[in-house]
């Protein structure tokens, strides 16, 4: 899989070099949409078509739910901490 | 707002078709899939790239302006780690990978569930999708009881696009430029930090 990071690297660097072609870049921007919304549209087929999937859908959900708030609790203790430190050193 | 709407669309009428219909025989989806996802990791490099506006607030900055990001992903494998404790049945590499989305949903789901499978991406992207509507609700919490950080870092990635508009309401218009600069590190990294947490070990 880390033909995909050899894939984002060569997009940077095309990217900078194209950067001034702000045509190219916009109709890159676009087929960007594009490619996500095919992915997510296979992704959803992908479900669809797998019933044990769709019968267990809100076991999924309530996993991810539980996710995202362990992340985002994590992150905001982390931040809030920051915020303070940062505070307190101005302070001085 | 309106493009999550068209994703939303999309990633629904998938589902719908993928109830009704079977794939025809010998029609390879997990090929063309797999290339729509190298097109797309190369365009989003290219976005990137040409946009170096994010670069350049580095130089002004100095380095402490990465100390936001790196509370966020060190924040937010912390709290998956703990939640590892809970959910025995989900490994821990692969919490991580969800985690690592930071709430940049399309790109992390089609990215996990090409590697790892469906099931996974199924829970990445409700995982993302419900970290970008916390963020969004819980804002005004955020800000009154813990202070100005903790929207920007619950943010993720979205705090440079989806969520900038009601961290700079309610943070102020000062904090919109480390919340761009936060959200756009975070986007650069989620392409990059998946693959290689979910790419050891796995043979594929």
């Amino acid at each position: 899989m880390f033909v995909i990071l050899l894939f984002f690297i060569s997009g940077i660097l095309s990217g900078f070099i194209l950067r001034k072609k702000k045509k190219l870049i916009k109709i890159s921007e676009n087929f960007l949409m594009v490619s996500i919304y095919l992915l997510l549209f296979f992704l959803g087929f992908g479900i669809g078509n797998n019933n044990e999937l769709i019968s267990s859908f809100h076991v999924l959900g309530l996993k991810a739910l539980l996710i995202s708030f362990a992340g985002v609790f994590g992150s905001i203790f982390l931040s809030t901490l920051l915020e303070k430190f940062i505070d307190k050193r101005n302070e001085k | 707002m309106k493009n999550s709407f068209i994703i939303l669309t999309f990633f629904i009428a998938g589902i719908i078709c993928g109830l009704l219909l079977n794939p025809p025989e010998n029609f390879p989806v997990e090929t063309i899939s797999l290339w729509i996802l190298y097109i797309l990791i190369l365009l989003v490099g290219v976005t990137v790239g040409a946009d170096l506006e994010a670069f350049k607030l580095i130089k002004s900055m100095k380095f402490k302006i990465f100390l936001l990001p790196a509370a966020t992903i060190i924040g937010t494998f912390s709290g998956v780690l703990a939640l590892s404790f809970f959910l025995r049945d989900i490994s821990v590499k692969e919490l991580i990978a969800v985690g690592s989305g930071f709430g940049y949903y399309s790109i992390s789901s089609v990215i996990i569930s090409q590697i790892t499978g469906d099931k996974l991406g199924v829970i990445a992207l409700l995982a993302n999708v419900f970290r970008e509507i916390i963020t969004l609700l819980l804002t005004p919490l955020f800000v009154k009881f813990l202070g100005k950080f903790a929207p920007i870092s619950s943010g993720g990635a979205t705090s440079m696009d989806t969520t900038l508009p009601v961290i700079s309401k309610f943070c102020g218009k000062e904090y919109s430029v480390i919340s761009v600069f936060h959200g756009t590190i975070l986007t650069i990294l989620v392409p990059v930090i998946i693959p290689i947490i979910l790419g050891a070990g796995v043979h594929k």
